[in-house]
């Protein structure tokens, strides 16, 4: 089982796409990790991890089925 | 009040024109319940940043949870203050510097909750709703927006 991750604003520019695929990983933290070591610069921004459309704050285990995108600081308005 | 409001859709493809600010406040002159208006518009400004000026900003979301996040807000909102109605218009794209991206108007019987209520709708939108702007600078080059 795989994701395919939605990513938004900076971060979309980094990696170059609007989505991201990666093999399943089984909490927030390790696909944190993942998507770190996949995307260079990341690591440095404070970006959010939303899951099923909410922001995850620590860790949380991921379900097979989560809806997950990658959300740099926000700057609406 | 309604009880039941839907999810609605807040984003506009391109600026907020003028007219459509006068429109909307004429459209509440047989809403007689209402004593006061309280309205903030975002306009793009043309910052300077090494030399480099702001020619536009382009706004883009994720728009499912952006207006999930909204619905949400909208209710808190009302449970907080007594409004008599309230629209929130966020524009996606390119907009130029001098243009309207945010207009939030929010109406009630008197004056206070309704620039207070406005007052904090603005701030939360700036601070929870997954929208993101480019700053594209006059020689085509850009940096990302951060909120202060």
């Amino acid at each position: 089982m795989a994701y395919s991750i939605r990513l938004f604003g900076q971060i979309a520019e980094m990696a170059g796409a609007t989505t991201l695929e990666v093999d399943a990983v089984a909490d927030v933290q390790s696909l944190r990790a993942t998507v770190e070591a996949r995307i260079p610069g990341l690591q440095q921004l404070p970006y959010l991890v939303a899951v099923d459309k909410d922001i995850v704050t620590g860790n949380a285990v991921l379900e097979s089925s989560a809806l997950i995108a990658l959300l740099p600081p926000y700057s609406g308005g | 009040m309604d009880k039941e409001r839907k999810i609605k859709n807040i984003f506009v493809q391109g600026a907020v024109a003028p007219a459509f600010v006068a429109e909307s406040i004429a459209k509440h002159s047989t809403k007689t319940d209402i004593g006061a208006h309280s309205i903030f518009m975002g306009q793009v400004r043309a910052d300077v940043i090494d030399g480099k000026t702001v020619a536009a900003i382009e706004y883009t979301t994720y728009e499912e949870m952006a207006l999930e996040k909204m619905h949400e807000i909208r209710e808190a909102i009302f449970r907080q203050y007594p409004l008599t109605c309230m629209h929130i218009h966020h524009s996606l794209g390119r907009i130029a510097a001098g243009d309207i991206c945010l207009f939030v108007f929010t109406s009630s019987g008197h004056r206070k909750a309704a620039i207070d209520a406005c007052a904090e709708v603005v701030e939360r939108i700036k601070k929870e709703l997954p929208v993101w702007g480019r700053e594209i600078f006059d020689n085509e080059t850009h940096q990302w927006k951060e909120n202060k």
